[in-house]
């Protein structure tokens, strides 16, 4: 009996239980005094007999028996239909019953509308109540249709309907995350957009104005080749920053699907440093490597050894010559947990908040070559296998990068 | 979208000489998905602040939004289902029933509102939280660290507009914490669930998006890493 849950229904339903028990109550009481005075009906019209025949002389004994007979004779029959006393005899010849009629169909007829009106007039008050309370949901609805999210649905009591009210307030919530996260969504790719062309466009000048050099003296040879060599390296800039760019938009759309695959975590690290152990080695900074090489990771062996890559190149470029960037790793009782520490310049408490944005470049990282996606790509990696990417940093200590990964199945 | 906005909170104790301010003018906003850690001293109102956003303690002044809901000009009753609804709360000494097993307890919110449990669901959350092996072990036979993961699922399982979560940690070992804090964190993105948690140790706040800091009633940001 569910319906019982919601306030409402449980009152009327109440109301109708009382109801009920009443009419009962009254109808008993009434046939109680209809028994009653159909006793004393009878009784008087054999107290009125009985006193007529024993004036009229008959013995008592005769009008005693007279009382007690119940056989029915034809001609006892015929005698009162002579006097009009028939079952066909409208009852208003009759006195006695006429009073009592009259009684009993005003007691049925008040009753009737009494009890009648009590129920329909609650009935009326408890359905004009939720007719009220439907149109008001459905008032809230339709401003949920037009995108005004302001008020809401009347959720907050116990019931069927509630539940109902708090469910559709739910949907038009996640209408609004949905249309706010599109925005948003709008608003990135407006600003992805036009970093790109700012990143593309400085390459591109610089491009241009080689050419136009090597144009104007093509028999310089040394001219030829320095410029040739300028260009190059600005094409491969931009083939770098395209091909980011691409991963990280992948990312975003979910066109990657990651391989797992059973690897050991020594393995996954060599690869992420692969092409990093020289730039170490030419700028004096130490790269150490401290976990069990037997333990196993269950991971993308190419992406995520780009993602630590990205880490150590952070590390890398926030270190001064003769530091340290310490890879280690270690499974606890739920997780395994890779970090790479540096001993560097650390990042600045106001850039902590916006460290994971595209192409956000602090200002201790000016002097650096990048172009600000290696963390936000390395984050999305990461996230996109189900892990995490958190940090801790001390200004002017140092920096480490966690990566969290859950073993547990 | 905002979740959550504290307008100029107080919350009073006592009178006179011996009044005790627990939070002073609070305001606050925390949006869809932002999973926030509010740290402070023991004393520092941060406890009196979960209680007031739950629901569970009146605050002298100022008002609690939740989406938009005025939370205390709501009658008791309505604040009631409205807390049971939409507000999962995940406490220091996880509060698991002892009879039920692990998958039990974490559908039991839903049971409480008549709601009929999804499989996959419960499924999901199980994998999310590592639990898939041990959905029939009943509490007594988990780790502290197991226990609040458990925790963690009853409390996200009926997708709460709000989750609020007092010191989870403080039960557990630095081992198990770390990665209870870990799960939590993934768990809450995975849902893009919002979180406010309280705790006193700030080093358990790596992976969390923004960093509130109470002293003595007064609240401050510490930044954060919010994308």
């Amino acid at each position: 009996m569910s319906f019982l849950h919601e306030k409402q229904s449980r009152c009327y339903f109440l109301f109708l239980s009382c109801f009920c028990t009443l009419m009962l109550a009254f109808f008993v009481l009434c046939a109680g005094i209809q028994t009653r005075e159909a006793k004393k009906l009878l009784l008087r019209q054999e107290q009125t007999a009985a006193s007529y025949l024993l004036e009229q002389g008959i013995s008592e004994d005769i009008t005693a028996a007279a009382f007690k007979n119940s056989e029915l004779t034809e001609e006892g029959v015929r005698l009162l239909e002579k006097s009009g006393r028939t079952d066909s005899t409208p009852f208003w010849l009759l006195p006695p019953a006429r009073r009592a009629a009259v009684r009993y169909r005003t007691a049925a007829l008040l009753g009737g509308l009494g009890f009648g009106g009590i129920l329909m007039g609650v009935s009326a008050f408890f359905l004009h109540r939720r007719e009220l309370l439907y149109q008001k949901a459905a008032g809230r609805i339709a401003e949920f249709a037009e995108g005004s999210f302001a008020r809401h649905l009347p959720r907050n009591e116990t019931g069927t309907l509630y539940q109902l009210f708090a469910s559709v307030d739910e949907l038009a919530m996640a209408l609004q995350s949905k249309s706010e996260s599109e925005q948003k969504a709008k608003e990135f790719l407006k600003d992805m957009i036009s970093d790109i062309s700012h990143q593309l466009k400085t390459p591109l000048a610089a491009l241009n104005m080689y050419a136009e050099i090597i144009l104007d003296e093509p028999d310089n040879p040394p001219l030829v080749e320095e410029f040739s060599g300028k260009s190059l390296i600005s094409l491969a800039r931009m083939e770098q920053l395209i091909l980011s760019l691409l991963k990280v938009m992948r990312l975003d759309a979910g066109n990657i699907r990651f391989e797992q695959k059973l690897c050991t975590v020594s393995e996954l690290v060599s690869r992420g440093i692969a092409e990093l152990i020289t730039r170490a080695k030419q700028e004096e900074k130490q790269i150490l490597i401290n976990g069990d090489p037997g333990e196993q990771i269950l991971c993308d062996l190419e992406w995520t050894g780009e993602a630590i890559g990205n880490l150590v190149k952070n590390a890398l470029d926030h270190t001064e010559a003769g530091g340290t960037i310490e890879i280690a790793w270690e499974r606890s009782l739920a997780m395994l947990r890779l970090s790479v520490a540096d001993n560097g310049s650390g990042i600045l408490p106001e850039d902590i908040h916006h460290i994971f944005k595209r192409f956000y470049r602090s200002k201790s990282s000016a002097h650096t070559q990048g172009i600000g996606l290696g963390l936000p790509l390395a984050k999305s990696i990461i996230e996109g296998q189900g892990g995490i990417l958190s940090l801790q940093s001390t200004p002017g200590k140092g920096t480490t990068f966690i990566i969290s990964f859950l073993t547990e199945p | 979208m905002e979740i959550l906005r504290t307008q100029n909170l107080c919350k009073v104790y006592g009178k006179g000489d011996t009044q005790v301010k627990a939070l002073q003018d609070v305001s606050f906003t925390v949006e869809k998905g932002e999973f926030t850690a509010v740290v402070g001293e023991s004393g520092s109102g941060k406890s009196t602040l979960l209680n007031c956003i739950g629901g569970l303690d009146t605050p002298t002044s100022g008002h609690i939004y939740l989406n938009g809901e005025d939370l205390y000009s709501m009658k008791e009753t309505k604040r009631t289902v409205f807390r049971r609804r939409h507000i999962g709360f995940i406490f220091q000494s996880f509060h698991l029933i002892s009879e039920l097993n692990v998958e039990q307890n974490i559908i039991f919110p839903l049971l409480l509102d008549n709601k009929k449990p999804n499989r996959e669901q419960t499924d999901e959350i199980l994998e999310v939280l590592g639990l898939t092996d041990r959905r029939t072990h009943l509490p007594s036979q988990l780790s502290g660290g197991q226990q609040q993961r458990v925790a963690i699922g009853r409390a996200l399982i009926a997708k709460p507009m709000l989750v609020l979560a007092d010191e989870p940690t403080g039960n557990l070992d630095s081992k198990n914490s770390q990665d209870v804090m870990d799960l939590l964190c993934k768990a809450s993105r995975h849902y893009q669930q919002t979180v406010l948690m309280i705790t006193h140790n700030i080093n358990l706040t790596s992976s969390v998006d923004r960093v509130l800091r109470v002293t003595d009633g007064i609240l401050s940001e510490l930044g954060g890493m919010k994308v």
